[in-house]
C-alpha cells in the first residue's frame, strides 16, 4: 500500500478525525521513506509525513474542522510558464474519477508519476491552458488558474504577524525552552540570562513532544506557526536562506527553513511535485518555479531571493 | 485408752484426710473455672487460617484468645483478681526459676528495658501485683490495636521471640503458685495438666464454631499436641507459650482437627506426668532456661521439618518465632523482660540494634501466611522477565526490585510492548517497540525507563507509536518493564519478556511485521534471533519448508548480535517473509525453539485492500482472502456459499467476491467463517472554506471568492502594466508591487486589459496597452449604481480614459486589439459622462 491508497481512503470517507487518519496510515501499511532531511526528523512519525505531503500537495486539509481532516474536492491547478500550460490534479481521487480523466483527456498529455510518500502526481500538459480548461470542464472538475500565483498573491506578508494578539508564554517545569539562533539556524537551549536587545526572538517550548512557537518581542510574546516565526526573525536581520537558479528554475532552501504551508503549497503547484531533498547539499529543492513566483514568495516571506 | 487414742488419732487422720481431699477437689474445681478463660484453641484456629490472632479475633473474644494460655491470671478484665488468688495458692516454682535466672543477667548490662529491675522485684513479691499493674494498660492497648486493625504500636522486642525459655519463666511465674502452700512439683504438674487438658471452657465466651473447628469441644489441642510431642520433660513448656502455639498451629491444628488425640490418651499422659518428681522438674526448668525446650515451641518450621527436633539451631527457632513477634500484641510487653534476660545471657554482645537488624532479616523470611494476612499490599512495579514458551515449565517471576512508588495510588495495569520490524525502501529495516494502548488510555503518554522516558502518541486504537531505544539489542534479550505516565498519573507498566528468538508476522492493523507467539503455517513471518542461535534456527526453518530465506544482519538494520531472517525476494513483492508450510515438532535444543513449531489451526485472514471501517472495504480494493494454517488440498473454502479458487498469490477468490455488498467466507471443515462488506466510496465532494486569505478562502489549491459564481484567479502582467481591467465596467484590479519584471494580480473576473497604474507618469515609448485575452465588452444596462460599485465603475472608466489621453499605444501582437480598445474607450467615455451628470 502507498499514499495513493491513503488518498483513496480519505476520498471515500470524505472527512474524519486525526486519530482515524493515524490508524489508517498503520492499517494501509503505508511505506516508510528511507531518508531524513534533518537530524531532528529522525524517528519522524510516518503519519506526520503522510499528513504533510497530502497537505502540501493540496489533497487534504487538516485542522480545518475540529482537529480533524477533510478532503479537498478534485481540482486541476493550472500553471502557465514558458509557453506551456500544466494542470496538476489535486484533491480527492477515486478509481472511477481517474478513469474519467484518462478517458476525457486523451487528446492532452497525461502524466502519472509515482512519488515517494505522496500520491501519484497526475498532470495534464498542453501548450495553452485553454484546451486543458475545456477538457477539464467537461469532466466537471474544478479548475484553479494560475494556482501558485493566486495563492501567493493573497498571502499576507510575514511581518503581519506583529499584529497578531499577544499571548502568555509557557512557564514551569516540564517545558523545554529553546531559542532559534538565526546565525547558525539551529535551536539552542535558552538560558535564563536574556538578551537585552530589542530584536525579536523565536522561542520553542516543547512539552510531551509537542512544540509551541513564540516570537518574543521585549517582554511580550506572540504565538505563531513555527515556520512563519522563523522567517519573521530572519526578516529582521536580512538573513538570506533561499536561493534561486534562473536557468534550472529551481528554488533552494535549507530544510530548517522550509517555507510555511501555503507558500510551500504554491511552490509545489508549479511542478506538481513536493520538494526534493538533496542529501549532498542538504537543501530542499523546488523545481519549475517561475521567476514571478519566486518574487511573490520573496514578497510573502520578506526574503531577498533574486 | 490406747484404743481411744487410736480411734481419736484415726478420726483426726480421717478428718485431715477428708480436709485434704476436699481442699484438693476444691482447688481442682477452681482451677477448672479459671482455665475457662484460656482457650488455646482460638489461637490455633487463627493461625491455621493464616491469620494473626489480632486480625481474626473479634474484640469480644480477643481477650481469651490472646491471653488464655500464656496469661491465665490476666485473661479477662473481670477475672484476673480471682484467678490470681487461685494461682497464689501454688507458688514456689516460679520464684525458683526466676532466682536461677537472676544471676545470669548482669545488673549493669544494658537490656533495653528500664523496668527490668522492677519486674524482677515484682516477680518475687507475687504475681497479683503484676496483674493489677500491667493488665489494664496492655489489654487496653491491645484492644485498641485490634479495633484499628493494626498491630500494636509497641513492639514486644525480645519477647518470646528471643528466648523461649524466658517465656517459660514468665508463664510459670504468672500462672503459678506460691511456695508456702504447694511446693511440690507433683502438685504443680497436676495443676498444669489439669489447666491444660481437663478444664472445660466457658461456653458463653466462646463461639461454637471455634471449639468445633479446633476439634472437639472441650479439648485443648495445643496442650494435647504438646503433650503428645513432648511427652515428659517439656510439659511445662507446653502451656506457657501461646505465641509458639500460634506459629506452630499448622501441625497442632491439624492434629486436633483430625481428632486423633482422644481423651484416654491425654489421661495416660497425665498419669505419666504424675509419676515425675521434683528433681526432673527442676532439670526441665533448667533446660528450659537454657533454651532446650525451644524446639518444642517451634513445632512447625516453615519447611515442615520434624517438630521437636532438639537438634534444631537457635536461628531456626527464631525464624519460626519471628513472625509471631511481628504480630505479637502489646499486652505481652511484660513478657519480654525475662526473655531478654535469657537472650542477654546467651549472647551478651548482641545489642538492640543488632537485634533489630536480625529482626528485619528474619522478617524478610516471613512465611506467606503472614503476608497474605496483610490483605492490601502496595503495588510493586514488575521486573523484566525472560520469556519461556508456554508449553514448558511455568514462568518463575523473580522478586521485584525496589522502585520508587508514586505518591498516588498506582493503577497497577500491565501492557505489552510489541516488537515490530519495519522495512524501508532501501531494503534496510528498523526494529522498534510498539507500546500497547488501553481502551481509555490518553492520546499521549511518557514512556520509558525511569529518568529517560519519551513521549509517545497514539497511532492506532490499540497502539502508541514505535519506540526505538538505543540499547534494543540488550532489551530484547533481558526484557523490559517501563513505567508509563501522564503528567500526573502512573498509568501502568509496559513490559516485554526477554527472549532469544522473536517471531514477527504481518498484522492486519499494523504496518510491517509485528511480534507473534509462534510461526503459523501459510503466513508470512520474519524470524529475529540472536546470532548464537542461528545455527539451531536455520535447520528448523528448513524443516518447516521455509526454503530460500535471507539473513539480514546489523548492516541492514538488525540489532547488534541479532539476525533477521526473511523470505527470498520475488518479482511480485519486494519484501516477503518466510512462509512455513509444514507442521513439525522441535524436540531438541533450547525451549525457545518451540516457537518455531508452526501452528496448524486454520484461520481466515482478510488482508490488504482499503479498509474503511467496521469490516467494510472500499470497492475496487477488496481484501485478500487468505487462509493460514495447515490447509490440506481437500479442504474447501467457500465465499458466499460458492467454492473459491486459489490465486497465484495464495488468496481465495470467486466470481463476485469483490462486488458491492456483504460477503461471507467460510471453511466448513474448520467450522470457521468471516464476513466482510464492499461499499462504494463518497464521490460528491464540495469546496469548503478551509483557510481565510486576503481575497477569499483557500481549499487545497482552490481559491474561493466571496462571490459564489466567481473563481479568483491570478493574472501575471508586466511590471509596467499593473492595472487589470475586465470586460464589464467596474472590473478593475491592482497588482501588489513586487520586485522583478512581472506583477501578479488576483482577479475574480475575466482579465482583458493590462494598463499602467500611473498612465500620465509612464514613458509612452516603452509602455503599451496590453490585451490579455480578447473578450467583447459586456453591454451595460441602464441602472442605478451606488457606493463601491459606482466607485469601481468610475475607476474603470478613468483608467481607460487616462491611458487614452496619454496616447499610449495598443500592443499589436493581437490584430484585434486596437479595434477592441476603441470599443472599450467609447464605453468608458459614455459612462464617465453619464456618471458626471
Amino acid at each position: 500500500m502507498n499514499a495513493n491508497h491513503l488518498l483513496f481512503w480519505a476520498s471515500a470517507l470524505g472527512s474524519g478525525s486525526w486519530h482515524q487518519f493515524k490508524c489508517a496510515v498503520e492499517r494501509l501499511h503505508f511505506e516508510d521513506r528511507h531518508q531524513e532531511e534533518e537530524e531532528d526528523q529522525k524517528g519522524f512519525p510516518l503519519y506526520q509525513l503522510a499528513r504533510l505531503n497530502l497537505q502540501r500537495l493540496g489533497h487534504v486539509e487538516f485542522n480545518g474542522r475540529e482537529a480533524g481532516w477533510q478532503v479537498v474536492p478534485p481540482v486541476f491547478a493550472i500553471v502557465e510558464q514558458e509557453g506551456r500550460a500544466r494542470a496538476v490534479l489535486c484533491g480527492a481521487r477515486s478509481e472511477p474519477l481517474l478513469a474519467h480523466v484518462r478517458e476525457a483527456c486523451s487528446g492532452l498529455r497525461l502524466l502519472e508519476t509515482p512519488c515517494d510518500a505522496c500520491p501519484d502526481i497526475i498532470c495534464l500538459e498542453d501548450r495553452e491552458s485553454g484546451r486543458i480548461e475545456t477538457a477539464v470542464k467537461c469532466l466537471g472538475i474544478l479548475i484553479q488558474p494560475s494556482a501558485p500565483e493566486a495563492i501567493l498573491v493573497n498571502l499576507p506578508p510575514v511581518e503581519s504577524l506583529i499584529h497578531w494578539p499577544r499571548s502568555a508564554m509557557p512557564f514551569g517545569e516540564g517545558w523545554s525552552k529553546e531559542k532559534l539562533c538565526v546565525q547558525t539556524l539551529s535551536w539552542q537551549r535558552e538560558t535564563e540570562a536574556r538578551r537585552t536587545s530589542g530584536e525579536p526572538e523565536l522561542l520553542r517550548f516543547t512539552r510531551f513532544g509537542r512544540p509551541l512557537y513564540f516570537i518574543r518581542i521585549g517582554t511580550s510574546g506572540i504565538q505563531v506557526p513555527g515556520q512563519m516565526g522563523k522567517f519573521f526573525v530572519l526578516r529582521s536581520i536580512h538573513h538570506r536562506v533561499m536561493s534561486y537558479d534562473r536557468h534550472s528554475a529551481e528554488l533552494r532552501v535549507r530544510p530548517i527553513c522550509r517555507p510555511p504551508l501555503f507558500v510551500e503549497r504554491a511552490l509545489c503547484m508549479c511542478s506538481g511535485f513536493p520538494a526534493f531533498f538533496d542529501p549532498e547539499q542538504k537543501l530542499l529543492i523546488y523545481r519549475d518555479i517561475p521567476e514571478h513566483v519566486v518574487q511573490l514568495t520573496s514578497r510573502a516571506l520578506r526574503q531577498e531571493i533574486l | 485408752m490406747f484404743w481411744d487414742w487410736s480411734a481419736l488419732l484415726l478420726a483426726l487422720v480421717a478428718v485431715v484426710g477428708c480436709a485434704t481431699y476436699l481442699f484438693l477437689v476444691k482447688h481442682r474445681k477452681q482451677s477448672q473455672e479459671r482455665r475457662d478463660v484460656q482457650l488455646p484453641s482460638t489461637d490455633k484456629k487463627s493461625s491455621a487460617k493464616g491469620e494473626t490472632p489480632a486480625a481474626s479475633a473479634t474484640p469480644q473474644r480477643a481477650e481469651p484468645a490472646e491471653h488464655a494460655s500464656s496469661e491465665p491470671c490476666v485473661g479477662t478484665g473481670a477475672e484476673p483478681l480471682a484467678s490470681n488468688q487461685q494461682t497464689c495458692d501454688i507458688p514456689e516454682t516460679t520464684e525458683t526459676i526466676l532466682l536461677e535466672e537472676k544471676p545470669t543477667h548482669h545488673p549493669q548490662e544494658p537490656t533495653g528495658h528500664d523496668d527490668e529491675k522492677e519486674f524482677t522485684k515484682v516477680s518475687a513479691t507475687g504475681i497479683l501485683d503484676i496483674g493489677q499493674e500491667i493488665i489494664p494498660s496492655s489489654v487496653e492497648s491491645h484492644r485498641e490495636s485490634q479495633i484499628a486493625g493494626e498491630p500494636p504500636d509497641e513492639r514486644p522486642v525480645g519477647c518470646t521471640l528471643e528466648s523461649d525459655a524466658g517465656s517459660l519463666a514468665i508463664h510459670a511465674e504468672e500462672g503459678q503458685p506460691r511456695a508456702d502452700e504447694a511446693p511440690s512439683a507433683k502438685q504443680f504438674r497436676k495443676v498444669e495438666t489439669a489447666d491444660v487438658v481437663d478444664e472445660e471452657p466457658r461456653g458463653a465466651d466462646i463461639p461454637k464454631h471455634e471449639s468445633e473447628e479446633g476439634g472437639l469441644r472441650g479439648q485443648r489441642p495445643v496442650a494435647t499436641t504438646h503433650a503428645e510431642l513432648v511427652p515428659e520433660q517439656l510439659v511445662t513448656a507446653s502451656r506457657p507459650e501461646p505465641q509458639t502455639e500460634k506459629v506452630g498451629a499448622s501441625s497442632e491444628q491439624e492434629t486436633s482437627a483430625k481428632g486423633d488425640l482422644p481423651e484416654t490418651r491425654r489421661g495416660e499422659e497425665v498419669k505419666e506426668q504424675d509419676h515425675t518428681t521434683a528433681e526432673p522438674m527442676a532439670e526441665e526448668q533448667a533446660k528450659a532456661s537454657a533454651g532446650a525446650i525451644a524446639p518444642v515451641r517451634a513445632p512447625t518450621a516453615d519447611d515442615g521439618s520434624a517438630v521437636g527436633s532438639e537438634q534444631k539451631s537457635d536461628t531456626a527457632k527464631k525464624q519460626t518465632l519471628v513472625p509471631m513477634q511481628a504480630k505479637a500484641p502489646k499486652s505481652r510487653t511484660h513478657n519480654a523482660k525475662p526473655s531478654k534476660k535469657k537472650e542477654t545471657r546467651k549472647q551478651p554482645s548482641r545489642t538492640r540494634a543488632e537485634e533489630s537488624e536480625e529482626d528485619k532479616r528474619l522478617l524478610a523470611k516471613v512465611p506467606e501466611t503472614i503476608e497474605a494476612s496483610e490483605g492490601h499490599r502496595p503495588p510493586r512495579p514488575p521486573q523484566p522477565i525472560r520469556y519461556r514458551p508456554p508449553s514448558q515449565e511455568p514462568v518463575t517471576v523473580p522478586q521485584p526490585s525496589r522502585r520508587r512508588q508514586p505518591m498516588q495510588e498506582v493503577r497497577q495495569r500491565s501492557f505489552d510492548l510489541t516488537v515490530r520490524l519495519l522495512f524501508q525502501r532501501s531494503g534496510h529495516f528498523r526494529v522498534g517497540l510498539l507500546p500497547q494502548r488501553g481502551d481509555d488510555a490518553p492520546e499521549e503518554i511518557a514512556l520509558g525507563p525511569e529518568g529517560n522516558s519519551r513521549t509517545v502518541a497514539a497511532v492506532h486504537d490499540g497502539y502508541y507509536e514505535d519506540v526505538y531505544p538505543e540499547d534494543i539489542s540488550t532489551l530484547l534479550v533481558d526484557g523490559i518493564s517501563w513505567e508509563g505516565r501522564t503528567e500526573s498519573d502512573v498509568l501502568g507498566y509496559w513490559t516485554l519478556s526477554g527472549r532469544d528468538i522473536y517471531v514477527l508476522t504481518t498484522h492486519n492493523d499494523l504496518n510491517g511485521f509485528a511480534q507473534a507467539t509462534r510461526l503459523k503455517i501459510g503466513r508470512e513471518h520474519i524470524v529475529l534471533c540472536r546470532n548464537s542461535l542461528l545455527a539451531l534456527v536455520e535447520p528448523i526453518l528448513h524443516q518447516v519448508s521455509c526454503a530460500g530465506f535471507i539473513k539480514l544482519d546489523e548492516s541492514q538494520g538488525a540489532p547488534a548480535g541479532w539476525t533477521a531472517i526473511r523470505g527470498a525476494q520475488s518479482e511480485r513483492k519486494v519484501i516477503q517473509g518466510i512462509v512455513p508450510t509444514n507442521a513439525m515438532r522441535v524436540k531438541t535444543g533450547p525451549e525457545i525453539l518451540s516457537i518455531l513449531q508452526p501452528e496448524p489451526d486454520l484461520e481466515i485472514d482478510l488482508q490488504g485492500g482499503i479498509y474503511l471501517q467496521q469490516a467494510t472495504w472500499l470497492h475496487g480494493f477488496p481484501p485478500r482472502i487468505c487462509v493460514s494454517g495447515d490447509l490440506q488440498p481437500e479442504i474447501k473454502v467457500f465465499i458466499d456459499g460458492n467454492s473459491a479458487v486459489v490465486e497465484d498469490d495464495g488468496s481465495f477468490t470467486n466470481q463476485g467476491y469483490d462486488a458491492v455488498g456483504e460477503h461471507t467466507v467460510s471453511i466448513p471443515v474448520a467450522n470457521t467463517s468471516r464476513t466482510y462488506r464492499i461499499t462504494e466510496g463518497e464521490e460528491s465532494w464540495i469546496p469548503w472554506d478551509a483557510h481565510g486569505l486576503t481575497c477569499g478562502q483557500l481549499c487545497g489549491p482552490l481559491l474561493l471568492s466571496s462571490e459564489a459564481s466567481a473563481t479568483p484567479r491570478a493574472v501575471v502582467v508586466p511590471t509596467s502594466n499593473s492595472v487589470i481591467l475586465g470586460a464589464e465596467p467596474g472590473d478593475i484590479a491592482y497588482c501588489p508591487r513586487i520586485r522583478g519584471p512581472r506583477q501578479v494580480g488576483c482577479v475574480t473576473f475575466h482579465a482583458v486589459w493590462a494598463i499602467p497604474y500611473d498612465a500620465f507618469g509612464c514613458d509612452k515609448k516603452t509602455t503599451t496597452i496590453r490585451l490579455l485575452s480578447a473578450r467583447r465588452l459586456v453591454k451595460v444596462q441602464r441602472r442605478k449604481v451606488t457606493g463601491k460599485e459606482a466607485a469601481r465603475v468610475i475607476a474603470w472608466s478613468a483608467a481607460i480614459l487616462n491611458a487614452s489621453r496619454k496616447g499610449l499605444l495598443v500592443d499589436t501582437s493581437d490584430p484585434h486589439a486596437p479595434v477592441l480598445w476603441k470599443e472599450y474607450k467609447s464605453q468608458a467615455r459614455s459612462l464617465w459622462r453619464m456618471l458626471k451628470k
